[in-house]
C-alpha cells in the first residue's frame, strides 16, 4: 500500500465548540490507483488531503505513507517528502505571481536542489501542452492554462503520489474535461492520484471512492 | 535553493514595489550617507593636523601652562604661570637648546581699509619661524632690533594677507590690529592645511609689543623650543621640567604647573581630540542607521503579511523553515545594501559638497566606507530577521487558505 491510515483525528476549537474534521479516518490506497473523495462541503476532505499531502499533522492517528510513519515527524522532514513523493494541484491554482509560468515549473526542483531544472520545466509543459506559453504569467493566462501550469508543477519531481482538490472547480465542463484527461494520462503511466470532487462524472471516471460524511469515511 | 534564484526573486519584488522599496531604503540611504560625511570630516581635520605637525620637524617641543595637580589637556591660555624669564632660564641653563620663542598669542580683529578679518595674532621671538619650519615669501621677518624696540611690525599669514586683500605689492602699508596700527613687513609662504588647525590665518608680531602693547599679558601662552639635531629629547625634556620646577618651587612633579610636550605628545592630543569629535559625530550618524534599520523592519513585516499566500505555497512544494528564513533575510539585506550603497555614494557626494563650499578639509577613507556598508548588511540581518523569522514560522495550510 501507498498509502495507509489508521483512525486519523483532527480537531478544530472554534470558541466553546469543537469541530471533529477528521473522525477516525482510516483509508488505503495502492500505488497506481485513481482515488476519488466526495462528500458534502465540510464533510473533511480537504483536511484529509492535508493530511495525506503532509501538509498537516493529525491529533491523533498514524499514517504511513510508502510503509513510513510520517504522522508525527518534525516539519522539515515532512516538507522534504511534500517536495520529493507529493504533487499539490489545488482548485484555486496557487501559482506565485510576477513569475513565468517556466520559473513556477522549476520551482519544486530547486527546492530539491535539482540541476538541469530549466529543462525538465520545459518538458513539463510541453506534456501538459504549454510549449508555447513558458514565458507567460500566471495572471496573463486563463484558468485552464493555469491549471495545467500546475500540473506540470505537480510532476516535475517525478512525485509517487499527486493530490488535486477540486482541481475542476474553478473551471468550465470543456477545460475540467482537459485537466482529468490529463491527470487520466498520468495514471495510467503508474502514478497514484487523489482528487477530491463534487462532480459524479469524475468520480465515476475514478477506480474507486471514497465517500466522507461529518469527518468519517461511509463507504 | 539556489543562491541566485533567491537574489532574482528578491530583487522582483523589489522592483515590483519600486515607491516602496526607495522609501523603506531611505532611512538606511541617510545613514551611511551621513556616516561617510561625518566620518569624511573627522578623517580630513585628522590628516590635516598631522600635515602640519609633520611640516614643523620632529626635535619641537612646546611648553604649555597647566593648573597644577590637574592632569590631561588643557587649552592653557587662562593660566598665568609661565613667564619671559622661564623662556630665557631655558636658554641659558639647558643643554642641546637650538633655539626658544616665547609665545603670547590671542585672537584678535585686523582690519585694512574696509576689509576685516580675525586672526589668531601671535606674539613670538625671531627665532619663531626658525622653530617652525616656516618660510617668509615676502619682505622679510621681523627684526630682532623691532623685537627689543617695541616696534609695530607684523608679518601676516598667507591667509589673512589675502583676506585683507594685501600682496607682495603692499608691504609697507599698515594694518589696524585692535585699532593699534602695524606696519606690514612680509608675508609667510602657505603652509597648507585648513580650518581651525592652520597657521595661514595668523598674524606674528614681536612678543613684546604682542603682551604689552596689545593684549596687555605679562604671562606667556607657550614656550615653544628647537632641540640640536640629534639630541637627545627625553633627556632635554627633562632638564626643561627639572628647571621649570626649581623656578616655580615644585617640590612634587604631580603639582607641575606646566607640561612639556613633544611631537608625539601633540600628535596624541590632536588624535584624541579629532578621535572624539569623530566618534560623536559617527554616533549620531549611527543612530539614523537604526532608525533605518526600522523602516525595513516594518516593511519586511508588512511584505511578510502580503506573501503569506505565496509562503503556503512554497511551503506546499517542499520549501522547508529554513528557505523562508533566508529568502526574506536575503530580501531585506539586498535592500539594505542597495540602500547602503546608494547612501554611500550619497555620502561621498556630499563629502565632496562640504569641501569643496566650506573651510573643512574633508577625506573620504576606504575604510569608513565599508563600515558603513558592513554596518548597513549588519541592520539589514537584524532587523529583517524578525519578519523573515516569522514568515519562517507560519503554519502552510494557513497560509494557503489565507484570504
Ligand atoms: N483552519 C480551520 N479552523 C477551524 N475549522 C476548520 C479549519 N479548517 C477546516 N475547518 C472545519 O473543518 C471541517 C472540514 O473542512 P474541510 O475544508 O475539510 O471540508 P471540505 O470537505 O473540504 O469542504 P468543501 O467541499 O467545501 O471544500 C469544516 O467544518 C470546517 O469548517
Ligand atoms: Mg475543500
Amino acid at each position: 500500500m501507498l498509502i495507509t491510515t489508521e483512525n486519523l483525528v483532527k480537531k478544530y476549537t472554534m470558541g466553546e465548540s469543537e469541530i471533529r474534521a477528521l473522525d477516525g479516518v482510516s483509508v488505503s490506497i495502492a500505488e497506481g490507483e485513481m482515488t476519488a473523495v466526495v462528500g458534502a462541503s465540510g464533510s473533511g476532505k480537504s483536511t484529509l488531503m492535508n493530511m495525506l499531502g503532509c501538509l498537516d499533522r493529525p491529533d491523533s492517528g498514524e499514517y504511513f505513507l510508502n510503509g513510513e510513519n510520517v504522522s508525527r515527524l518534525p516539519k522539515d522532514r515532512l516538507a522534504g517528502i511534500r517536495n520529493r513523493y507529493i504533487g499539490f494541484i489545488f482548485q484555486s491554482f496557487n501559482l506565485l505571481p510576477r513569475m513565468s509560468a517556466l520559473e513556477n515549473v522549476e520551482l519544486p526542483m530547486q527546492y530539491a536542489g535539482k540541476k538541469d531544472a530549466r529543462g525538465v520545466a520545459e518538458r513539463a509543459l510541453e506534456i501538459v501542452g504549454l510549449a508555447g506559453r513558458m514565458r507567460h504569467e500566471p495572471g496573463k493566462m486563463s484558468g485552464g492554462e493555469r491549471q495545467r501550469v500546475a500540473v506540470a508543477r505537480a510532476l516535475v519531481n517525478d512525485p509517487a503520489l499527486i493530490l488535486a482538490d477540486e482541481p475542476t472547480g474553478n473551471l468550465d465542463s470543456k477545460t475540467g474535461e482537459e485537466i482529468m484527461s490529463l491527470l487520466e494520462s498520468l495514471n495510467a503511466q503508474g502514478r497514484t492520484i487523489v482528487i477530491v470532487t463534487h462532480d459524479a462524472d469524475i468520480a465515476a471516471r475514478c477506480g474507486r471512492s471514497i465517500r466522507m460524511k461529518d469527518g468519517r469515511v461511509v463507504s | 535553493m539556489l543562491f541566485l534564484t533567491i537574489i532574482k526573486v528578491a530583487l522582483k519584488s523589489l522592483v515590483a514595489n519600486k515607491l516602496r522599496s526607495f522609501l523603506a531604503m531611505l532611512g538606511i540611504i541617510i545613514g551611511v550617507g551621513s556616516v561617510i560625511a561625518m566620518l569624511s570630516i573627522g578623517a580630513g581635520a585628522q590628516k590635516d593636523i598631522m600635515n602640519r605637525i609633520s611640516m614643523m620637524g620632529t626635535n619641537l617641543l612646546s611648553i604649555r601652562p597647566m593648573q597644577s595637580a590637574e592632569r590631561g589637556v588643557s587649552t592653557g591660555s587662562s593660566r598665568q604661570n609661565l613667564t619671559l624669564e622661564d623662556a630665557e632660564a631655558i636658554v641659558e641653563r639647558v643643554d642641546s637648546i637650538d633655539a626658544v620663542s616665547p609665545v603670547a598669542s590671542s585672537n584678535a580683529q585686523l582690519k585694512y581699509f574696509n576689509k576685516n578679518t580675525r586672526a589668531s595674532v601671535i606674539g613670538c621671538a625671531v627665532t619663531y619661524p626658525y622653530i617652525g619650519n616656516f618660510e617668509v615669501e615676502h619682505g622679510r621677518f621681523f627684526r630682532e632690533s623691532e623685537e627689543e624696540s617695541m616696534a609695530r611690525v607684523v608679518v601676516l599669514g598667507s591667509e589673512t594677507a589675502s583676506e585683507l586683500g594685501i600682496s607682495g605689492k603692499q608691504l609697507g602699508e599698515r594694518i589696524q590690529i585692535r585699532g593699534i596700527s602695524f606696519e606690514v613687513v612680509g608675508i609667510m609662504k602657505e603652509k597648507g592645511g585648513a580650518g581651525r588647525f592652520s597657521q595661514d590665518d595668523s598674524a606674528l608680531v614681536p612678543y613684546s609689543v604682542a603682551m604689552r602693547i596689545l593684549f596687555g599679558m605679562d604671562y606667556l601662552s607657550n614656550i615653544d623650543v628647537r632641540a640640536v639635531d640629534g639630541a637627545d629629547l627625553t633627556e632635554v625634556e627633562t632638564d626643561i621640567a627639572t628647571l621649570l620646577r626649581s623656578r616655580h618651587k615644585i617640590s612634587d612633579p604631580e603639582n607641575d604647573d606646566f607640561r612639556v610636550f613633544n611631537q608625539a605628545d601633540i600628535i596624541q592630543t590632536a588624535t584624541e581630540v579629532t578621535d572624539t569629535f569623530t566618534m560623536l559625530l559617527g554616533g549620531i550618524a549611527a543612530i539614523s542607521l537604526l532608525v533605518g534599520g526600522i523602516g525595513i523592519m516594518n516593511i519586511m513585516l508588512v511584505t511578510v503579511t502580503e506573501r503569506t499566500k505565496e509562503i503556503g505555497i512554497r511551503k506546499a512544494i517542499g520549501a522547508r523553515d529554513r528557505d523562508i528564513l533566508k529568502q526574506f533575510l536575503i530580501e531585506s539585506l539586498i535592500m539594505s545594501g542597495v540602500g547602503g550603497a546608494l547612501g554611500a555614494a550619497a555620502g561621498i557626494a556630499t563629502s565632496e559638497i562640504i569641501s569643496s563650499a566650506s573651510t573643512f578639509s574633508t577625506s573620504v577613507s576606504p575604510g569608513s566606507v565599508a563600515l558603513a556598508l558592513a554596518f548597513s548588511a549588519a541592520v539589514g540581518v537584524f532587523f529583517g530577521y524578525y519578519p523573515a523569522a516569522r514568515a519562517a514560522r507560519l503554519d502552510p495550510i494557513d497560509c494557503l487558505y489565507y484570504e
